[in-house]
């Protein structure tokens, strides 16, 4: 009896060390995955590398803040960096400490505005720009000034956003003054004219727009209101069209393109989209015949030019 | 007595039968045991391997785990103007740079990013010389070939100018012996077609020759085969063609004696079996040779007897290429192409009898994993990708 029970007993503590060392092993299988993985990942995915040359101006100039915290240039400098890294709040509170000490450093109302716009604070972002472009707009060179042309444009797309549209419109025609091919800004003033009533003012903001920047969806998208404003369907037609080609929504746009050049026969840029339609959804013969129709209603058309000589060139390789 | 009999009989068949269920118990418990311990021994071993060798996992496995997947974007290197080549030494921890800007140097990063240092060939000015594509061999020497200078310039690991391969069967320590007699060891060469003689240091002195006649090559492309032969690419103005050198010659302590068998192949023009700007050769591992025609916007491919076998890449749709240029290929057969005017890097399988795109990464930009013309790529042991991205100023590193 007495063995027996030892016996058992010896048994029961070796079951209980299986049982300890399978914890034990399951543990260890657990920190080894863990550790590996982690390992792995942190060896393959995660790397500091170097720094972009933008990351290491604003590392810079921090070191420069921080030996001269006076310095109204070295803040406005890492404003702007910040600015062009999107820490819009961190390049704010650089220009409002030199705007506290210098209300009238330019570059640091420029990059308030800006950076209040990008914030979609379009209230806050009006007086920096007004102040920046009181300042610099009778300055010899304002013409040829980018930076006033920049203030001007963000000034414009502020009024439109708080539907001040006379304003916007004489904020975004000084912008065009002094850079006639900001598609931008002759988008944001195609809104302004659209809101005022002007739709046809505004489709010719929208068609130079396009002519600059051909993929420009939200220009369609504002030929669309104006078409429909002026009750003209067919160039609805177009102006979907185009949206849908420039969104990548081919059978769309040849639904809306193909309504387009019936109704529309002798207007050229229907026939175009139309054509680079059927180029992406691989009908090359279809899409050659549309562009040669669009060539030769506007001989000129250099988009037109180039989508013929690659479609030819496509068709030649495919024999 | 009988009842005190039976009573004991029936305690140790209950014993006996609780022995057995612990003794099954046991035996399940063992087992789960033994496969704790065999996962556990499984995922050590995976780790050690991998601490010793850092491949990608599916490589690392015993078994063939057959999956393809896109590199993922890592870093990149600021430190260079408009890189146009790049090569990785084969312990990986050397980048090799050639730019095209700037002072046109080779430039020499280590994994993290880091400068150590640059080289050029000596006795060269920034406007004479234009380094295009790096390679290294397997003792880690590392080759460039230079537009300007029609010539490939060869430095030890460090960057320390060794010779220059002038032509097929010449280099300048051989130019140099047969006008001075056999050169010991620790002569110091130079050589610059823009100068009308080239140089020799034997001791003290600088001593010069005449400099050799050009011999009307136009070396591009240079990698190096998995067995140490050179391919090379070779534009001169009439034959476009790939010139295998052997790694034997290449191998040898001295190139005093320089005239390794080659095998030549390609000609001039947009048909089967010609080329237009050839970029880069590389060999695959069936021992076909995949030239990057760059003007035809294909890649040719020959067998390894320099037949001309078939092309692939022209066109539109999937897999074309626009503007072919530096390529490598991987263990796995996989060939990695830059596609200069595409601005991206496709990767096709040419392990077997048909070729497939697998797959391209990289579009057209100035964010990070955005190319603005890449003109090169290498690889490393361990998955990496470098990527030269000429206009971006930067050498992209992307991992599998």
């Amino acid at each position: 009896m007495s063995n027996n029970h030892l016996v058992q007993k010896r048994r029961t503590l070796s079951t209980q060390g299986i049982q300890r060392a399978i914890w034990i092993a399951l543990a260890a299988l657990i920190v080894s995955v863990a550790s590996f993985g982690g390992y792995y990942y942190w060896d393959r995915y995660v790397h500091s590398g170097d720094k972009s040359p933008l990351d290491r101006d604003i590392e810079h100039m921090e070191e420069v803040i921080k030996e001269d915290p006076q310095s109204p240039e070295a803040r406005v400098a890492l404003a702007e960096f910040y600015l062009g890294k999107g820490m819009y709040k961190e390049a704010l509170n650089q220009t409002e400490q030199v705007l506290n000490l210098y209300p009238e450093t330019e570059g640091a109302l420029l990059v308030a505005g800006v950076a209040f716009v990008h914030m979609n604070q379009p209230e806050e972002a009006l007086e920096p720009l007004e102040k920046f472009t009181a300042l610099r707009k009778d300055q010899p060179m304002a013409n040829m000034d980018t930076a006033l042309e920049a203030a001007y444009y963000f000034l414009g797309e502020s009024y439109v956003k708080l539907k001040r549209m006379d304003e916007a419109i004489t904020a975004l025609e000084a912008a065009l003054l002094i850079s006639a091919t900001d598609a931008d800004a002759l988008y944001q003033l195609g809104l302004a004219y659209q809101a005022t009533g002007q739709a046809e003012n505004a489709l010719e903001r929208y068609h130079k727009a396009v002519r600059l920047v051909p993929n420009f969806v939200e220009a369609y998208g504002g030929m669309i209101e104006s078409y429909t404003t002026l009750e003209q369907p067919e160039y609805v037609a177009y102006a979907r069209g185009m949206q849908a080609l420039n969104l990548q929504d081919y059978g769309t746009a040849q639904t809306h393109l193909e309504y387009a050049v019936e109704a529309l026969p002798d207007f050229g840029p229907a026939f175009l989209g139309l054509g680079l339609a059927y180029e992406q959804t691989g009908d090359l013969q279809a899409a050659l015949v549309a562009v040669q129709q669009a060539l030769e209603l506007n001989p000129g058309d250099f988009a037109a030019q180039q989508a013929l000589g690659r479609i030819r060139a496509a068709m030649n390789s495919q024999g | 007595m009988s009842i005190q009999l039976s009573k004991n009989t029936t305690i140790t068949a209950k014993a006996i039968e609780e022995d057995e269920r612990e003794d099954k118990r046991r035996k399940r418990l063992l087992l789960l045991l033994m496969l704790l311990l065999a996962l556990l021994a499984c995922v050590v071993t995976l780790f050690i391997r991998y601490l010793w060798q850092p491949v990608p996992l599916p490589e690392l496995l015993p078994i063939p785990v057959n999956v393809n997947y896109a590199p993922h974007y890592l870093f990149s290197i600021y430190e260079i103007e408009r890189p146009i080549g790049v090569a990785v030494s084969p312990d990986g921890d050397r980048i090799y740079v050639a730019e095209t800007g700037g002072e046109r140097l080779v430039k020499v990063f280590d994994r993290d990013g880091d400068l150590l240092n640059s080289f050029a060939p000596p006795r060269t000015r920034p406007g004479e010389r234009s380094p295009v594509y790096v390679t290294t061999d397997k003792t880690g020497r590392v080759y460039v070939t230079d537009r300007l200078q029609h010539a490939v310039f060869v430095y030890d690991e460090l960057g320390t100018y060794l010779d220059t391969i002038l032509g097929p069967d010449l280099t300048l320590s051989e130019y140099v012996s047969k006008h001075v007699g056999s050169l010991p060891p620790g002569t110091v060469l130079a050589y610059n077609s823009f100068e009308p003689d080239a140089y020799y240091q034997i001791g003290e002195t600088e001593q010069t020759i005449p400099a050799p006649s050009p011999v009307g090559w136009a070396p591009l492309g240079i990698r190096m085969d998995s067995a140490g032969n050179m391919l090379l690419t070779d534009v001169a103005a009439d034959r476009h063609t790939v010139r295998e050198i052997s790694g034997d010659v290449l191998l040898s302590a001295s190139w005093q004696d320089f005239a390794p068998p080659e095998n030549i192949f390609g000609a001039y023009g947009q048909g089967d079996g010609q080329l237009l700007f050839p970029n880069t050769a590389v060999a695959g591992s069936r021992g076909r040779v995949y030239v990057t025609d760059g003007n035809n916007g294909r890649i040719s491919v020959w067998d390894g007897e320099g037949n001309f076998l078939f092309h692939f890449g022209q066109g539109s749709g999937d897999g074309a290429l626009s503007l072919p240029r530096g390529a490598v290929i991987d263990s796995r057969d996989r060939l990695h192409v830059v596609d200069a005017v595409g601005q991206d890097i496709k990767v096709y399988d040419v392990s077997g009898s048909e070729i497939s795109l697998l797959f391209a990464f990289g579009d057209w930009g100035m964010g990070d994993g955005q190319f603005n013309y890449p003109s090169d790529i290498a690889l490393d042991a361990t998955g990496r990708v470098y990527v030269a991205d000429r206009e971006n100023n930067r050498i992209q590193i992307w991992s599998y």
